[in-house]
């Protein structure tokens, strides 16, 4: 009986932490963007939204995103990049870690004999992943925009 | 059954419904809290007005170009919807180029050109650009495993613009990259035999990028010379930007210079795409 009663009350708990067990805070992607550039500077940044993921990060699946926002050096010149991605769920945020981990090899195979002394900011960029969404810092103080970011979340 | 023994059952059966009924509100609770939320964020979504993309100058003496002045282009070169004119104001003039003169045209460049497309001032289906080409590495290397020879070939551009030699300066003789330029034509002429060559001399730099030695003034001047000579020779245009982007000591003007002294803001693109579009039509 006793066995039966603390099983029928476990229920509630189970489902009750199965509902919060993928959650995260849900930020636009455009307001973290936005906070690591008021504090972290990109010469010459552009904003680039979901419409120019393609051109940008061609291995990703669009239709998983939600929303997105992305920063680079319009110029060409410098290889910062910050990229906030918020997917449909967490498992499309895994996925889509691989085509952001894909453009950041990229700029690093492009940038290294381009512009040596940039490097630092790719070589110490981070690609994080939480809950749904999926972020690229790379830029002069890496360290800065990732604290900025795990204030928002 | 004993009296007690009833009791017990009793008691047992009244804890077992209470739980059921407690389990029974949690679990309504939960629900609803989930859906509650799920609406909230549904009534955010349609309250969150459009991002659009917006061009951020961090040099005081640049002009800063807003997306308000600025139409909206698509990827592809047909999709372009009329004549439609972007204009920025710089310190001494106004300048202004069409979208749709370009429409049917390909730039081809370095990390420079890149810009074009990056500001969206061009679609980048217009522009086949790559950080680090030169006219050597242009002939073989692929932009997201498409080479300039497929590029040309798949598009059959109008006017082919190519502005290519700032990557070879510090590296390779004048001479040896106005050959691989002549190569790299001729392969270009092959994919596209109708389209115009357009040959856009490389931009200066600035007085303190070339004080460090690498990309100078006098190897870009050299270089250009070279490009003149071998326009005339191959019947090519040449549109000479660098004469129009110098101030008045003949370096890269601070209106148009990035931080490093060698890329573009982007009222060099501005200027540069009007001046093209101006010197054609002149």
């Amino acid at each position: 009986m006793k066995k039966f009663i603390a099983a029928i009350m476990l229920i509630p708990v189970l489902l009750f932490t199965a509902c919060h067990a993928e959650e995260t805070k849900q930020v636009k992607p455009a307001d973290v963007t936005a906070a690591v550039l008021a504090e972290v500077n990109i010469a010459s940044a552009v904003e680039k939204g979901k419409d120019s993921i393609a051109d940008f990060y061609g291995k990703m699946d669009v239709s998983a995103v939600k929303d997105a926002s992305f920063y680079i050096c319009g110029s060409g010149a410098y290889p910062d990049e910050i990229a906030v991605f918020q997917m449909n769920s967490s498992a499309d945020a895994e996925t889509a870690k691989a085509a952001v981990q894909s453009r950041l090899d990229e700029r690093i195979e492009q940038f290294k004999t381009y512009t040596p002394d940039e490097m630092y900011k790719l070589d110490g960029a981070f690609l994080i992943v939480k809950g749904n969404y999926v972020i690229l810092l790379a830029c002069a103080d890496n360290d800065k925009a990732r604290e900025i970011v795990n204030g928002m979340f | 059954m004993s009296r007690s023994r009833k009791k017990k059952n009793s008691v047992s059966t009244a804890i077992v419904v209470i739980s059921l009924l407690i389990a029974g509100i949690i679990i309504m609770m939960v629900v609803l809290s989930v859906m509650y939320f799920r609406d909230a964020e549904k009534a955010d979504e349609e309250t969150t007005p459009e991002e659009s993309t917006t061009a951020v100058q961090t040099t005081a003496e640049a002009t800063t170009t807003t997306a308000a002045s600025m139409t909206k282009v698509t990827t592809t070169p047909m999709e372009l919807e009329g004549t439609s004119e972007t204009e920025a104001t710089t310190a001494s003039e106004t300048l202004s180029f069409s979208r749709e003169f370009f429409q049917n045209d390909l730039f081809i460049g370095d990390s420079i050109t890149t810009g074009l497309s990056l500001y969206e001032y061009m679609p980048a289906a217009n522009v086949y650009a790559k950080v680090g080409l030169n006219p050597e590495t242009a002939q073989t290397d692929n932009i997201d495993g498409v080479t300039l020879s497929e590029k040309v070939s798949a598009m059959q551009p109008r006017n082919i613009y190519i502005m290519l030699g700032t990557n070879g300066l510090a590296f390779m003789g004048a001479d040896y990259m106005v050959n691989r330029y002549i190569e790299m034509i001729a392969m270009i002429e092959q994919a596209c035999p109708t389209a115009k060559i357009v040959v856009i001399t490389i931009p200066p730099v600035t007085k303190v990028h070339d004080a460090a030695g690498n990309e100078t003034m006098e190897k870009v001047t050299e270089y250009n010379s070279r490009l003149k000579t071998m326009c005339d020779n191959g019947g090519y245009t040449c549109v000479d930007l660098c004469a129009y982007l110098q101030d008045s000591e003949g370096f890269f003007s601070d209106q148009y210079a990035e931080q490093d002294g060698l890329h573009f803001l982007g009222t060099a693109y501005i200027a540069m795409l009007g001046y093209i579009e101006n010197s054609l039509e002149g």
